[in-house]
């Protein structure tokens, strides 16, 4: 099975001049763990949930409640990118790609075809692909 | 298939009074991500290290600088860790937990059996069974890692990124430089003295670097040579070797893209029969930090 029957095509991604604030609401709203990010369409990394925990205010801010939203506004998601960036074709093997998810802990993958990117293999997609191939009555 | 059949070692725990920092450490040296909280037996939450990330000084300086303190000196588990935690039976099926991880968005389950903590099931024992189901008797882990070097001084930790990968994950590695000259290999009939030179010389390179990359740990790295076009020599490599992974040391942090080292990454995509993880040649990141 390649990567291409199991990827969401034309995944949403951010923009990586968008703030940290936009991105929480956009991994909510689409209920993803990692969204691509993008700048002029073009692949630049991977941000996920732990990324964007990494920068949340402490236990110990003296920020008031209604202040961090506002702050996390102000962050552009460029800066907490992580360096490193996965990625694979659409024709991987699927089971390579979940060896590098596992390897690097990562909760989607990107997938382009140069550099633009093309689709998203995610977790939860795998997860329901699990739950499809254990329900289905063994072959006669 | 029961989630029974995951659990392959005890339960590492915590409890609600212990301090943050030594759950962290606790984590750390396991290895692991996240542990259940145990209070008289019972358990009562769930300490991810997510939910430590969180709580500690932010990664973004104009944030962190509104902390009082050290963040994390006063608190203990209770104070961040997730209660009322998604627990399963030893005997669920894990078909249910799949479908469980993704509806209530569980990282990691706590296995109860009849009040005892048995043992943690995360997303990733999940996809290993996933793995398995795909390819029977091929290991759910890396077997095998090619880094492809250029040899300058950028890729050294393009390079040391694939050894720690491999390392972690138990895989071989293979060490390649790829000579861009379109000319005949040092191996093949009717090389030249000076081909088998300039070849043997690159693969001293690619062992030295091998070696610092290293960094001190001992790991077999096997160093190679080729010639020809850069991303399809790798790529036909990978092919040979039936590498899991191929990294790749990028001159700056434009990802994928950007001048000739990140297009070769973008052609190794292509071209590549396994994924590609593109290693900048600093960690740092753009700005702020």
């Amino acid at each position: 099975m390649r990567v291409a029957e199991r990827m969401r095509p034309g995944p949403p991604a951010l923009d990586a001049g968008e703030s940290l604030g936009h991105a929480g609401r956009l991994l909510a709203r689409h209920r993803l763990g990692a969204l691509p990010v993008v700048r002029r369409h073009a692949l630049i990394g991977l941000l996920d949930a732990a990324d964007l925990d990494r920068a949340h205010p402490s236990a110990a801010t003296s920020l008031a409640i209604g202040e961090i939203a506002g702050r996390l506004d102000r962050v552009r998601v460029e800066r907490v990118l992580r360096p490193d960036l996965a990625a694979v074709g659409r024709r991987t093997p699927l089971v390579d790609a979940i060896r590098l998810m596992r390897a690097r802990h990562l909760a989607a993958l990107p997938v382009v075809e140069g550099e633009r990117l093309i689709g998203l293999l995610t977790e939860d997609d795998l997860l329901v692909l699990l739950a499809q191939l254990l329900d289905e009555p063994p072959a006669p | 298939m029961k989630i029974k059949t995951l659990l392959t070692r005890p339960a590492i725990t915590t409890g609600p009074a212990t301090r943050l920092h030594d759950a962290r450490a606790l984590m750390r040296r396991r290895g692991i991500r996240n542990l259940p909280v145990i209070e008289d037996g019972r358990l009562v939450g769930m300490l991810a290290e997510r939910d430590i990330d969180r709580a500690e000084t932010s990664s973004v300086p104009e944030i962190a600088t509104h902390d009082w303190l050290a963040p994390l000196a006063d608190l203990v588990v209770a104070d961040v860790m997730a209660r009322g935690p998604v627990a399963l039976h030893p005997e669920t099926p894990v078909a249910e937990a799949a479908r469980l991880a993704r509806e209530r968005r569980v990282d990691a389950f706590a296995v109860v059996d009849s009040d005892e903590v048995a043992g943690v099931v995360t997303r990733s024992d999940l996809l290993a069974v996933l793995s398995g189901l795909l390819e029977p008797g091929d290991p759910a882990g890396l077997g095998h890692v090619l880094a492809a070097t250029s040899l300058r001084p950028g890729a050294r930790r393009a390079l040391g990124e694939a050894l720690r990968i491999a390392g972690a994950a138990g895989a071989a590695v293979t060490a390649l430089h790829v000579l861009p000259a379109a000319r005949r290999v040092a191996a093949l009939e009717g090389a030249t003295g000076e081909d088998v030179v300039r070849v043997e010389r690159a693969r001293r390179r690619v062992a030295d670097e091998a070696t610092a990359a290293a960094a001190g740990r001992a790991q077999d790295v096997r160093c190679e040579v080729a010639e020809g076009p850069v991303a399809r020599e790798i790529a036909r490599r990978a092919e040979e070797l039936d590498s899991d992974l191929i990294v790749v040391g990028t001159e700056t942090r434009r990802g994928v893209l950007g001048g000739l080292v990140e297009a070769l990454a973008d052609r190794l995509v292509r071209l590549a029969p396994c994924p590609v993880l593109a290693v900048p040649r600093s960690g740092a990141r753009d700005a702020g930090r």
